[in-house]
């Protein structure tokens, strides 16, 4: 029961938004623009997809969830609307001092080495700069190499209680892996270019030109 | 929790995308195992819901959320606008057959004006109450919106909004944002190159475009006084 009260009460205080203006609300807004949002999804047909397998994959439900008693609270519960909730993300209270945009140039076993452009003012000439690899981020550092391009930030950051701290933090750019299928289409295409060029180069060699 | 009396208020930004798009895909998971969020990020993620018509959740310094028909995604952390580009930029790349028609810059703030005194002189500088006076009594500014283009950009329409702000008192609330639509007649592919190349090339001028505006508007009204 315990799981059933707790999916009501998830559906209960997390739904809100759903229409708002087209460009005037993103997903929060932190409040300002919730009052004017009224839910316009349609209702999904959750019964036929609950059945056959992960319905609503994370509404506090344990494995073990899709009983009997879950299925009859969706039913009896849910609404023709859905009324969606703002997905409120974490808000940060940050000064940022100065932000930077660096580009790796070199790696050493305890340094990393960046060219540096100034994104808070970008009339400024570029820096060079020796990070310790300390500084970054050990989920970052398999993707870390020379090329790769990283924000820094540094600014003072506050508590909700009001204390405040210095930051300093840096992330790497992500960019999405090739797949297969684009690596096989680049292979193809650099394959057929080298055969041209291969080609014409024996043409070449041929006429003597 | 005690009041917050110094620092910054609450600011955001985000990209909205309209169009035909597949919510089921949205999974944290699908982010990460895509190179475009950390694996630490995705698996702390608070997901609400992934659904073949919806997909909501939030990540340590983003927030998600795809219908059918629209994408957003947003941070409230000021120093993830770059991160917050290069997602939607990721994202599209690898979804790069689905239809878009319309996509949106927004960046928002909350800022504390130094009195009440200073509040009401703001209001009264962009909406004068005189015309106001004889049909309502106390008239105040609820809302303004004013539409205009950014000059060099090749946005169909920028709005700017100004609101009393409720979440800091005595404050404002300002709203920027920058609408393009894509042209009916464009394929699906050339609309997300579309979409892709303005969020690559206008996304930074947007936001400095955001500084010159809220500055503008924060002088403006004091000479005014």
């Amino acid at each position: 029961m315990s799981s059933t009260r707790t999916f009501q009460q998830t559906q209960e205080t997390k739904a809100t938004a759903g229409k708002m203006p087209i460009w005037g609300a993103s997903v929060s807004e932190v409040g300002q623009l919730f009052e004017s949002a009224e839910a316009v999804l349609t209702k999904p047909n959750l019964k036929s997809e609950w059945d056959g397998g992960p319905l609503v994959s994370l509404l506090d439900y344990p494995p073990e969830a899709p009983t009997e008693h879950v299925r009859k609270d969706i039913r009896e519960n849910y609404s023709q609307l859905i009324r969606l909730t703002s997905p409120r993300g974490p808000q940060r209270l940050f000064e940022i001092l100065q932000q930077w945009e660096g580009v790796v140039s070199e790696i050493t076993e305890d340094s990393v080495w960046a060219d540096l452009v100034d994104l808070t003012d970008r009339t400024r000439a570029e820096e060079v700069v020796e990070l310790p690899l300390a500084e970054i981020c050990p989920a970052d550092r398999p993707i870390l190499r020379p090329g790769s391009v990283f924000y820094w930030a540094i600014g003072r950051e506050w508590t909700r209680s009001g204390q405040m701290r210095r930051i300093s933090e840096i992330r790497i750019r992500r960019t999405p892996q090739w797949s297969q299928h684009a690596v096989d289409l680049l292979n193809a295409k650099a394959t057929d270019l080298l055969e041209r060029f291969n080609g014409d180069v024996e043409n070449t060699a041929a006429t003597g030109q | 929790m005690a009041p917050r009396k110094i620092g910054p208020e609450v600011q955001g930004a985000s990209i909205v995308a309209l169009g035909s798009f597949n919510p089921a895909i949205f999974h944290p998971l699908w982010f990460s195992g895509n190179n475009l969020i950390r694996k630490e990020e995705a698996d702390g993620a608070d997901v609400k819901i992934i659904h073949s018509e919806v997909a909501i959740f939030s990540a340590e310094w983003f927030s998600l959320q795809v219908m059918g028909e629209r994408y957003v995604v947003e941070t409230e952390d000021p120093t993830k606008y770059q991160p917050l580009r290069d997602l939607a930029l990721g994202t599209f790349k690898i979804l790069e057959h689905t239809p878009v028609r319309a996509f949106g810059f927004n960046r928002y703030q909350h800022i504390r004006l130094a009195s009440e005194e200073d509040w009401h002189a703001f209001g009264d500088h962009y909406v004068p109450k005189e015309s106001w006076r004889a049909v309502l009594d106390k008239p105040g500014m609820r809302a303004l919106i004013v539409e205009g283009k950014r000059e060099g950009s090749a946005a169909d329409q920028m709005q700017v909004k100004i609101e009393p702000s409720r979440q800091v008192h005595p404050g404002v609330f300002i709203h920027l944002n920058e609408h393009y639509n894509i042209p009916e007649d464009s394929s699906p592919m050339d609309a997300i190159a579309f979409f892709l190349g303005k969020l690559q090339s206008s996304w930074d001028d947007f936001l400095a475009y955001w500084q010159r505006v809220s500055q503008h508007l924060l002088s403006e009204y004091r000479e005014g006084k």
